[in-house]
């Protein structure tokens, strides 16, 4: 299963085992990772959740969406 | 699914189904109106709003414009504002001990600091006469409809005074939705139905999803414990409320031309089909233990109370904001919540909203 490491405001790291396909956000409140807000709840409406994608593994992304887009500044 | 024939529409209640009639535009059109009725035709209890009766493409580039004008960050800065009223409002209740959750709480709090976001002057009682007109048409023209209209039809020429440029304060969002239309953004003439629907959509549905939560805290110490240890549940508390008590109970769609099928029914095109979104919300196959209210319940993001996909409530966050600040006002400063007779509804064609809750309260 996919490792996804958080590393929390503070400065901690906590590492979590996440199912491919899974929601990182959803993953992170699961375990109780308060420091994501998610005040929408993954509906693409808050933009709390922001995501940097290292250039080499933009192309394994789907695209963005027009809603995506909106969000965004 | 089944036909209401006296309704003249199909209907799903389970969540699965719901949510493809609220998320598949392609095969269950906006377009003729969510309402019973079809807007495509002259006796329509509904006329076409620009946001809600649009599908993508066209629905897109007007989100899309209003998405900028109400954005996050530009909600998050209203957060303190909503702050200072909830405190101010709370002061208010300790001076005694029993309030009316609907008239004291909800309402007053909602008209309170929602007009204010949009730069729109309005008396109370007149927006929710509006409400129950609005909401009552997009049901059957019954006798609830019938009474509603024949009570705000001498008030709507204020109505539509109220909506217009010159009386909104500059920098809310009315008049920044007048001016996006001026710079191209939105089709000319489509503005006042624009800030219609936001300042509509931010009301009743805010009021009755709060009275609702403060409804259920109530009935439940335990629950009031657990918001009071932990107040970043309001957010989850409302969520849950708005799961529980669906304040829009049905939204419709209609059946474009062709083969549409839904599960293993077929269905004919030009037919009005009414997503039961308060039954979806409580439907066992999705939700354990569905009438329990549990503000630990992972609800944020998962319930149809806000719609679904394209159409999702654009105001969502500002509701959220709204009720988190009232909420965690009331837990910091209020130990014991408690019903003080039994609570009244409104009886309101596709709407389910408390008319009064009396409760009792002692301060910490």
């Amino acid at each position: 299963m996919p490792r996804a490491t958080f590393v929390l405001v503070d400065g901690t790291r906590q590492e979590l085992e996440v199912p491919t396909g899974h929601s990182l956000m959803q993953a992170a409140k699961e375990h109780g990772l308060d420091d994501i807000v998610a005040d929408c709840g993954g509906v693409l409406n808050c933009a709390t959740c922001h995501v940097f994608v290292d250039a080499d593994h933009v192309s394994l992304c789907p695209a963005v969406t027009g809603t995506e887009e909106q969000m965004l500044e | 699914m089944v036909s209401l024939r006296k309704y003249g529409t199909y209907a799903v209640g389970r969540f699965e189904e719901v949510k493809t009639v609220l998320s598949n535009h392609s095969r269950f059109t906006t377009t003729a109106g969510v309402g019973l009725s079809d807007i495509r035709k002259p006796d329509s209890l509904r006329v076409k709003n620009p946001l809600l009766e649009a599908d993508p493409p066209a629905h897109t580039g007007i989100r899309a414009g209003l998405m900028k004008i109400m954005s996050p960050v530009v909600v998050r800065r209203w957060k303190a504002v909503f702050e200072r009223e909830a405190e101010a409002l709370v002061d208010g209740l300790l001076a005694g001990d029993r309030f009316d959750g609907v008239r004291d709480v909800a309402e007053t709090f909602i008209a309170g600091v929602f007009p204010g976001t949009v730069g729109i002057t309005v008396e109370r009682e007149k927006v929710l006469q509006f409400g129950e007109l609005n909401f009552n048409s997009n049901g059957p023209r019954n006798d609830f409809y019938l009474r509603s209209y024949e009570k705000v039809k001498p008030l709507l020429p204020w109505f539509e005074e109220a909506f217009q440029r010159r009386n909104l304060t500059p920098g809310g969002m009315g008049t920044q939705i007048y001016d996006a239309e001026d710079a191209g953004v939105f089709k000319p003439g489509t503005a006042v139905g624009l800030v219609r629907v936001m300042f509509r959509g931010g009301f009743d549905t805010t009021i009755s999803g709060l009275a609702a939560a403060l409804n259920q805290l109530a009935q439940s110490p335990e629950q009031w414990a657990l918001l009071r240890a932990n107040p970043r549940l309001a957010v989850g508390a409302f969520d849950e409320a708005l799961r529980h008590e669906s304040p829009a109970r049905l939204m419709s769609r209609t059946t474009v031309e062709g083969d549409i099928t839904l599960g293993q029914y077929k269905l004919p095109g030009d037919a009005k089909i009414s997503a039961f979104i308060g039954a979806a919300n409580r439907d066992p196959r999705r939700w354990l233990d569905p009438a329990k209210f549990d503000i630990q319940r992972p609800t944020p993001g998962t319930h149809l109370a806000f719609g679904a996909s394209a159409h999702i409530c654009i105001g969502m966050l500002i509701a959220k904001f709204e009720a988190e600040a009232i909420l965690v006002a009331l837990a910091k400063r209020i130990r014991t919540i408690e019903p003080d007779g039994a609570p009244s509804y409104r009886l309101v064609n596709t709407l389910r909203t408390l008319a009064s809750l009396p409760l009792r309260i002692t301060a910490d």
